[in-house]
């Protein structure tokens, strides 16, 4: 039975939060993330036919993660660009807490970026997009086991990167 | 200031407005291409078939109304006029064509069938 769009909507209200919230920390721009999971859902939409609504969600993520990646590659990432803009994060928030968060933001990038992809792909998905260690290793194909000793060994090294920052 | 709290880098922010409506706008349009392109290709085929047609219509009447083609009708009147004029009749293409020098003249050999075997085929 081919997805509905009525299925394929309520999909996107379920993850949009959790699926940007990775993105964001992945790509740190708000309107390349929204395309990226936009482009994500009509990938699927295209695919209609021969998707299974029981893993709409699976498929959702791997495709947005797969496109992401390409965005990174396509960029030459992981460079520092600056600042990034966040302009929907910070919109009408007082100065001072924007340049808060926009530091927070800079330490949280910096000490990301010093994981191994495949870590920092397994802590994103699972601080940012609430799966659990069985939904991660059913997103990335690697065995549940992988996914807890990379969840484990990511936060350690993330605390630790974080700790350093501060005096 | 400078200290970044333990588990901040948790917060989860709100993502950006009209990304649900920006998919069902695509997916709308998704849709529409095949309505809309229907009528279209139908009318592109009906063109095609009219201009097809036309074209092999000027086709025949060109190759028929050239002096070529005319020239050969008026010889095989000619010759039709003359043989039943004297009684022969030409069956089945049996008017042989002989090469000749000039060619504005050209020379067919009409031979008559034997009597036996005329008389034959009447019977």
């Amino acid at each position: 039975m081919p997805l509905s769009e009525g299925a394929l909507c309520a999909c996107y209200r379920r993850m949009e939060k959790p699926l940007y919230n990775v993105l964001y920390r992945w790509l740190w721009q708000a309107q390349e993330c929204q395309d990226t999971m936009h482009d994500a859902f009509m990938r699927v939409w295209e695919k209609r036919g021969s998707v299974d609504e029981a893993k709409l969600d699976n498929f959702v993520w791997t495709t947005a993660l797969n496109l992401a990646r390409n965005r990174l590659r396509w960029r030459g990432l992981w460079r520092f660009s600056g600042p990034n803009e966040e302009a929907n994060a910070l919109a009408g928030a007082d100065p001072l807490e924007a340049a808060a968060r926009r530091q927070r933001d800079a330490r949280l990038r910096a000490a990301l970026a010093t994981l191994p992809q495949a870590m920092r792909q397994v802590l994103l998905l699972s601080e940012f997009g609430g799966l659990g260690v069985a939904e991660i290793a059913q997103v990335l194909g690697v065995p549940p086991g992988t996914v807890g000793s990379r969840k484990h060994q990511a936060l350690a090294r993330l605390r630790a990167q974080l700790n350093e920052e501060m005096p | 200031m400078n200290k970044i709290h333990r588990d901040n880098w948790r917060e989860m922010l709100d993502p950006p407005v009209g990304g649900l409506a920006r998919l069902i706008d695509a997916v709308e349009i998704t849709r529409a291409p095949r309505s809309h392109w229907r009528p279209a290709f139908a009318l592109f085929g009906a063109s095609s078939v009219a201009v097809f047609g036309a074209a092999l219509g000027l086709a025949w009447q060109v190759h028929h109304s050239s002096p070529e083609s005319r020239f050969r009708q008026a010889l095989e009147a000619a010759l039709r006029a003359a043989t039943a004029a004297q009684g022969i009749q030409v069956e089945n293409g049996a008017a042989l064509e002989i090469p000749s020098a000039d060619p504005n003249v050209r020379i067919y050999w009409i031979a008559q069938l034997p009597i036996a075997a005329s008389e034959r085929r009447q019977d």
